[in-house]
């Protein structure tokens, strides 16, 4: 049985005259048994192999997305229902070799990574006709919980660019996708824009030989989600303002835009399928000012599942007179504010840097490597000095490096919205 | 059921549904709302009972003001606003002199460009107000005239001109007695939307819908935020009346009276 708890941690108490409440609300789940728990039936899995001309240059890449592919055939439980793509101009069902998805069982599965040996390379990356071909196959298989994997090594073509906006679209809600880029010639920005959108994950592959472990690493963390479409849900009071509502950990992803408005006061936030895991969310609401005394909920967040509340955080407003208290900045949400900077900082300083202005990439990826010391986030210190050398990251100077690695930077960029948590911290 | 201090229907017994107040506690944070219809009083003048003087320039302020009429000054920091060039002085071209109430008004040019401005907020003389509600003022109203000003910030005052120079405001109203030198603020978000919050004016601040009978406007709780449509008209003063618009809106395409529905959301 899955339960869920939800911690606010915040300092409710605001001088006179302010309006602005920010808190941090940690949501943890836990028995949530995987899809064994949850009915395997109900549950679709799509495997989407580009097998783009590209692909065969070097020709590696084909073979590792190959084996990636039956790894994570592998780690399919029986019961479940799914399909594997190959993407190029357009899509094709390379399994079933019937319409539809089909049960994974021990036939299947042989048959599945038979049919995956015959892939071979040729075409164009329509990002956008390979989602919309997922799209239709999971509509109707009639699954409730609907995840893919997405494997490319190159940059959308051979579709208007609008093809992709338009495929998201219509996936958005149907299913989720973590997306992976194999090679240096993809584009960080277009997985990111799907992964952002389908609530999944994006990262680089530079190796393909490491390609299987992660494609089944991928495929297991899906198994592990025994409860679909768990929506957060924000209430905050009439006269007030949601400026933001932010997934802060385990990564950064702003989900203000996203919210669905189920009546004039409360919102709705898709977070996808959940395993027993814990997720950080950074809420900021402008509330209509109170007199010094008064408190007042400034927002209240829920876990809903099914239309059933299964967790509650209560944000408070509370106006004192007292600085002592009014003063005091929440470790909290100092922290995951540092950690939204630190992201935004890096894509910024990145994309400076491709546009040739080294003055702007400077200031910006110092001020990630001042924050990311700052903080402790030693992943990202590990994968700024592929970018920059730091002469002091407590001032956060730095100098770009002459020579960089795509793969490196693309590293460094995918990887920016990694956050390191606060509270579990010692 | 419970009952929130402010009037509201809560499902929730601890918070209230609707504004969050906390149910149960003492009803402390309810500020009156002046009844409607309410004679103007003057907007500046002798030491009322329950009133403070400001450290700064001595005008009397309302006892839990946040800011100095007069100047500026910050009652919780001490602080003076930051010195603001005095804006131009209003343009008001009589040119429809002796108008009778509820004839068109004209529009003379901006006093501040709203040129490339985003948004521009158009400030006029309404008969019909004053005659609802100015007329006890004992000062007749002018003719009506209507001008435009183009709001760039995200905040936009309304107001009169300080004698002391401090935080002037960006839509000056000195001719209407009814008007505090710190009547209210315009406030957008990021997504466009407009707010008004009256900053505890004397007279108050009413919001309507355009096209609708003035009658139908209502008075804003001060210090909170109220939330307006393209079609609200926001009063203050005893003839004032201000809409905000797009800085590239055509105005014979914003005048007409359908549209949204008004009244407060999220
Ligand atoms: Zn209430
Ligand atoms: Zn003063």
């Amino acid at each position: 049985m899955a339960t869920f708890t939800a911690e606010v941690f915040q300092n409710e108490y605001l001088p006179e005259g302010a309006t602005e409440v920010n808190a941090v609300v940690t949501v943890t789940s836990s028995g949530t048994g995987g899809v064994v728990a949850s009915g395997p039936a109900s549950v679709a899995e799509m495997i989407i192999i580009d097998s783009s001309g590209s692909m065969d240059m070097p020709g590696t890449k084909m073979v590792a997305a190959r084996r990636a592919a039956q790894a994570a055939i592998d780690e399919i439980v029986d019961g479940a229902l799914f399909a594997v793509l190959a993407g190029n101009t357009g899509a094709q069902v390379v399994y079933p070799r019937e319409p539809g998805l089909v049960p994974m069982d021990e036939r299947t599965r042989a048959e599945a990574k038979q049919w995956i040996d015959t892939i071979r390379p040729g075409g164009a990356t329509t990002l956008g006709a390979w989602l919309d071909v997922a799209r239709s196959m999971f509509l109707t298989s009639g699954a409730r919980q609907c995840h893919a994997v997405l494997l490319t090594d190159g940059k959308q073509e051979g579709e208007p660019p609008a093809a992709l906006d338009q495929a998201l679209s219509a996936a958005d809600g149907v299913f989720q996708c973590d997306c992976r880029g194999i090679g240096e010639g993809w584009v960080v920005e277009q997985l990111r824009r799907i992964s952002t959108a389908l609530l999944g994950t994006v990262d680089i592959v530079a190796d393909p030989a490491n390609l299987a472990a992660d494609f089944g690493e991928i495929m297991r963390n899906s198994m592990a989600r025994g409860v679909a479409d768990v929506r957060l849900r924000v209430w905050a009071p009439e006269g007030s303002q949601v400026r933001f509502v932010r997934q802060v950990a385990p990564q950064v992803d702003d989900l203000t835009g996203r919210g669905i408005a189920v009546s004039p006061l409360i919102r709705e936030f898709p977070t996808g399928a959940w395993a027993d895991e814990s997720r950080d969310y950074h809420v900021a609401v402008a509330v209509p000012i109170a007199p010094i005394g008064s408190e007042r909920l400034a927002a209240r967040v829920e876990l809903v599942v099914d239309d059933q509340v299964q967790a509650k955080g209560l944000v408070r407003a509370v106006w004192s007179e007292n600085t002592d208290l009014t003063t005091r900045i929440n470790p909290s949400v100092a922290h995951y504010t540092g950690q939204a900077e630190l992201a935004s900082a890096i894509q910024d300083g990145l994309a400076a840097r491709r546009d040739g202005d080294e003055r702007t990439a400077t200031l910006k990826l110092g001020r990630a490597a001042q924050l990311a010391h700052e903080s402790g986030n030693d992943a990202t210190i590990r994968l700024l000095q592929k970018v920059v050398d730091i002469d002091d990251p407590d001032a956060g100077t730095v100098r770009l490096k002459r020579q960089v690695a795509a793969a490196d930077e693309m590293a460094l960029d995918t990887r920016s919205t990694k956050t390191i948590r606060v509270h579990k911290e010692p | 059921m419970a009952l929130c201090p402010n009037g509201h229907d809560s499902a929730d017994p601890d918070w209230c549904d609707r504004c969050g107040a906390k149910l149960g506690a003492l009803a402390t944070s309810v500020t009156p709302t002046p009844p409607a219809g309410s004679p103007v009083a003057p907007a500046t003048g002798a030491a009322v009972p329950g009133s403070v003087p400001c450290p700064n320039c001595d005008t009397s302020n309302r006892a839990n003001a946040l800011f100095c009429e007069g100047c500026g000054y910050d009652f919780t920091t001490g602080q003076l606003p930051p010195p603001v060039a005095p804006p131009s002085p209003p343009v008001s071209t009589p040119s429809t002199q002796g108008a009778a109430p509820g004839e068109e008004p004209e529009r003379v040019p901006a006093e501040a460009s709203p040129d490339g401005a985003p948004w521009v907020i158009e400030v006029s003389v309404d008969p019909e107000w004053y005659s609802a509600h100015g007329a006890d003022s004992g000062v007749p109203c002018p003719a009506a005239t209507s001008r435009r000003v183009g709001a760039l910030g995200e905040t936009v005052l309304l107001g009169r001109t300080s004698h002391r120079g401090g935080g002037g405001p960006q839509v000056v109203l000195d001719d209407d007695p009814g008007v505090s030198r710190r009547h209210a603020q315009l406030l957008r978000d990021a997504a466009g939307a407009w707010r008004v919050v009256d900053l505890g004016s004397t007279n108050g601040t009413s919001v309507g819908r355009h096209g609708a009978p003035v009658a139908d406007a209502a008075p804003v709780e001060p210090s909170k935020p109220f939330d307006l449509t393209d079609q609200s008209v926001v009063y203050v003063g005893a003839w004032t009346a201000l809409r905000i618009m797009p800085g590239d809106a055509d105005p014979a395409s914003l005048s007409s009276p359908e549209g949204g529905a008004d009244g407060a959301s999220s």
